[in-house]
């Protein structure tokens, strides 16, 4: 007798519905199982036969026969066990098969029939929901993840045993969880992070208005930004800082960053989704497939993770020049696409760069009195950095060197420092504008630069004069405009003037 | 003809260097007659030059240097045998295809300047040209130089190469670069002379300039074409730079410095020295307002240089009639010649970044300042 269990696999990015069948079938003893499964699914045989075993299910010498179809695709990770043993008491007739056909069933088996946690739940129930399956039983831990899909019963499960009678119609034995809308978590994940006033305060960097001001830009058109200067200047502080007055994710955007972090296993059960941008800033001793994403089956790597949020490199000129110059597709066309002999895939990878790095190898450059390093090694450590990938970054700024006064005085520091609450507000009002115009100022094209950055004469006269001047190239004209435009937009001025002409040109790489 | 030949196969010669060449040539009188010498005479010439001694003896309580060379055992072998070596020949005949030409005290475009010299080489090999009778200006400094070193370089290359100065220097990077960059901009006549040969562009980095100082000046060097950049060989070609020059210029230097021997070789040869002045905290400074402490002329403008050359120009003192707004005029009187960074300027002028990044722009598309590293602005000279 044959049964069908409802199950959910995801590969690369992609999350696929598939049926866990099981046959039993009297004969030589034995568990045989097949569609392209990787090691860790052909280990639950063991856990699937013990867990049966303790949760007091008494189950004959028989020949089990486990198929997961579509067989073509490759399938891994531990969320198979749940499945496997439901379609294995299913065939055996100790769970009824009424509701089989609709329900999605995932969970990792532990050897007393407990259930644990797995990876890539959202995603799943996500699917299961376009499919139109009615609900969905996972591991407890990871329940709270399907709280903000409507439409869609989700449960938690415990133990391999709450499931069977669950199936066999006691409807209490899980416990549904209930829906929560998305406002609510977005609202505490806010409050939650506006309270760690540590981490994210513009209030704490003192006497550098030139470098606030450039991230203020950067946060409210979503460009990368590059931030030079001396050791010790602040440039770290800075970066952490630019997360945090990016605008909250929508439901959409929050929705494809969380499926990502479901599938990496970084996802916080107790927070459901992730409603801010994420911010990540790995080691500069990251390797290329841990940046950019690989694996057989690719998993998702740095910019991934970082898709619709901040990737922070730290010490850029650290960083082996292979691995930066793999993400300059990315940076262009938003996604990276890994391709792998047996099928490519796409991962979205639209990120904010922010990078820090010093001038010169002792980091004084050009202080003369400090700086011990010749004409040419500075050259050479700028070198470092390939002049395709520093033509991605819109913004350019040096972050001088904090003096005593500073900080030291509370009082003139006061009136310097910056208000973290206004700085949010008027980069959430720039991007409200680019919303109503539909994309992002860092995202647009040449021939919608044409489009929205329509000049004035003296406009065009001044860019002359300066593309002359500087000898700026194509690019950086292009950039120039672009940054303009969201300096215009943080004014709510329509037109581009001459003044925001000229402060991005003060910016440029 | 033939006379160049002798003396191309006199400086060629392994083992025969300045000192016995010399040795050598007093004691035959010319090029010609020690290739046309018999071993015998050659072997009794060596003896005697030995024999003199070398170093100095004391006579009536002052130092004379003594004439006499040390020759080795093998020289006068090594001399002989260089006779029947072909190599040395074609080499000689390769020089003009390879676009290098030579002159020695027996020419008559052998520089006048080098003449007066007591240590003058015996040959100068060169590519372009040779430096004229013009008044003519070494600008020399440290390698590893600030923007205001490189902007004062960069200036008085200009500005004297337009009075038709001749600028010497070393093709070294820094002052050196910077100095010969302005003459090339100015049109002027750059001559550079080498611890190499004039075919070893040393450093390679400067092969721009290099191909840029042939157009209208020279590449000259004592050392044999071909000759690897060895740290001996740059004391020593300090002292032609010296000697080309009627003024001798340092513009940064530190304490202990290259350019410093060069100075040294100046006063030798009773040249002028002048120096541009620095602040005192600045290292790099330290070399020049301790020449100027010395008694060194001090350099601040051009037409110091000129005056000392004996060259009168028009005081056409453009700089200071500011026509700038006074915002602008704030912000120009914080930037100073030594790097200030975008936030410094902010503090001392109270200007908001935005309004700051407008005015620094509006000053550097007039070309009152220049942006020489992110957001770090000088003063232009």
């Amino acid at each position: 007798m044959v049964s069908k269990v409802l199950c959910g696999n995801v590969y690369g990015l992609t999350a696929q519905i598939v049926a866990v069948e099981a046959d039993v079938q009297s004969g030589l003893p034995g568990f045989e199982m097949g569609g392209s499964l990787s090691s860790e699914v052909r280990e639950a045989r063991e856990r699937v036969r013990v867990a049966l075993k303790n949760s007091g299910f008494a189950i004959r010498p028989q020949h089990v026969t486990i198929n997961i179809s579509p067989a073509n695709t490759p399938k891994g990770g531990t969320a198979f066990d749940l499945a496997i043993a439901v379609g294995t008491l299913a065939a055996n007739g100790l769970v009824e098969e009424a509701g089989l056909e609709e329900s999605l069933i995932m969970g990792e088996l532990s050897l007393d029939g407990s259930i644990h946690a797995v990876r890539g739940i959202l995603p799943c129930i996500v699917k299961a929901k376009e499919m139109g399956l009615k609900r969905c039983i996972v591991p407890y831990d990871n329940a709270f993840e399907g709280a903000v899909i409507d439409g869609i019963d989700v449960y938690g499960a415990v133990s391999l045993k709450n499931v069977a009678d669950f199936l066999n119609g006691k409807a209490d034995s899980l416990e549904k969880v209930s829906h929560v809308d998305y406002a609510n978590i977005a609202k505490a994940a806010l409050k939650e992070e506006h309270s760690d006033k540590e981490n994210i305060d513009f209030a704490d960097v003192c006497g550098q208005e030139s470098a606030v001001r450039a991230s203020m830009i950067a946060a409210a058109g979503g460009h990368n930004i590059l931030y030079m200067g001396a050791p010790g200047s602040g440039k770290t502080m800075m970066a952490k800082r630019i997360a945090g007055i990016l605008p909250g994710l929508s439901l959409k955007e929050s929705l494809e960053v969380s499926e990502i972090y479901s599938i990496a296993g970084l996802l916080d059960n107790t927070a459901g989704l992730i409603t801010r941008p994420p911010y990540r800033s790995p080691h500069h001793t990251i390797t290329l497939k841990a940046l950019i994403g690989g694996g057989k089956v690719p998993n998702p790597g740095e910019i991934t993770l970082a898709n619709r949020g901040v990737l922070f490199l730290d010490e850029l000129t650290e960083f082996k020049t292979a691995t930066l110059d793999a993400m300059r597709q990315p940076l262009e066309d938003g996604r990276v696409t890994l391709s792998r002999c047996s099928n490519t895939y796409v991962f979205p990878a639209h990120f904010m760069l922010v990078a820090a790095m010093n001038p010169c190898k002792c980091g004084f450059y050009p202080d003369k009195n400090r700086c011990t390093c010749t004409e040419s090694e500075v050259k050479r450590y700028k070198a470092r950095i390939s002049r395709p990938l520093m033509d991605r970054f819109d913004l350019c700024i040096y972050v001088s060197t904090v003096k005593y006064n500073d900080f030291s005085d509370s009082d003139k520091g006061k009136k310097g420092r910056t208000d973290t609450e206004d700085i949010r507000r008027r980069v959430a009002a720039a991007r409200q504008i680019q919303h109503d115009r539909g994309i992002l100022n860092a995202e647009l094209t040449k021939e919608e630069i044409k489009e929205y950055c329509r000049l004035g004469n003296a406009e065009k006269a001044l860019l002359e004069k300066v593309f002359e001047k500087l000898s700026l190239t194509a690019r950086g004209y292009y950039k120039i405009l672009k940054v303009a435009r969201t300096i215009a937009d943080m004014e709510e001025s329509r037109s581009i003037t001459e003044r925001h002409i000229k402060e991005a040109v003060t910016y440029r790489v | 003809m033939r006379d160049d030949f002798y003396i191309y196969w006199l400086c060629n010669i392994p083992g025969i260097g300045y000192a016995k060449i010399r040795g050598l040539l007093s004691e035959f009188g010319s090029p010609e007659a020690v290739y046309k010498a018999s071993p015998d005479e050659i072997i009794f010439a060596m003896k005697k030059l030995t024999a003199q001694g070398v170093g100095s003896r004391e006579c009536d309580g002052q130092d004379i240097p003594k004439t006499g060379v040390r020759f080795v055992k093998g020289d006068d072998k090594r001399l002989t045998e260089s006779r029947y070596d072909t190599g040395m020949y074609d080499s000689y005949i390769s020089l003009e295809k390879r676009g290098i030409r030579f002159t020695h005290p027996g020419r008559c475009d052998y520089p006048d300047r080098l003449r007066m010299i007591y240590d003058a080489p015996h040959i100068l090999y060169y590519k372009g040209k040779l430096p004229g009778d013009a008044p003519s200006v070494a600008i020399i400094g440290t390698r590893n130089c600030s923007v205001y070193g490189r902007q004062m370089a960069y200036m008085l290359g200009r500005e004297l190469a337009k009075e038709g100065v001749q600028i010497i220097s070393g093709l070294a990077i820094g002052i050196d670069t910077h100095g010969h960059n302005g003459v090339i901009a100015s049109g002027g006549k750059a001559f550079a002379v080498l611890g190499s040969g004039v075919d070893v562009c040393y450093p390679r980095c400067n092969i721009e300039l290099y191909s840029n100082i042939l157009q209208n000046g020279g590449i000259l060097s004592e050392f044999a074409p071909g000759t690897e950049a060895k740290p001996g060989n740059f004391p020593v070609r300090n002292r032609i730079i010296s000697a080309l020059a009627d003024v001798v210029v340092v513009v940064e230097a530190k304490k202990r410095s290259g350019s410093l021997i060069t100075v040294e070789a100046a006063l030798n040869q009773n040249k002028d020295v002048m120096a541009v002045p620095g602040r005192v905290q600045d290292v790099l400074s330290e070399g020049c307002n301790y020449l100027i402490k010395q008694g060194a002329h001090m350099v601040t403008c051009s037409s110091d240089v000129l005056g000392l050359l004996g060259i009168n120009v028009l005081n056409n003192n453009k700089k200071n009639n500011f026509t700038l707004a006074s915002e602008e005029e704030k912000v120009y009187g914080s930037i100073c010649l030594i790097p200030k960074s975008i936030d410094t300027i902010i503090e001392e002028t109270g200007f908001d970044a935005v309004k700051i990044s407008e005015i620094l722009l509006n000053l550097e598309l007039t070309n009152y300042i220049e942006e020489v590293s992110k957001n770090y602005y000088v003063r232009k000279v």
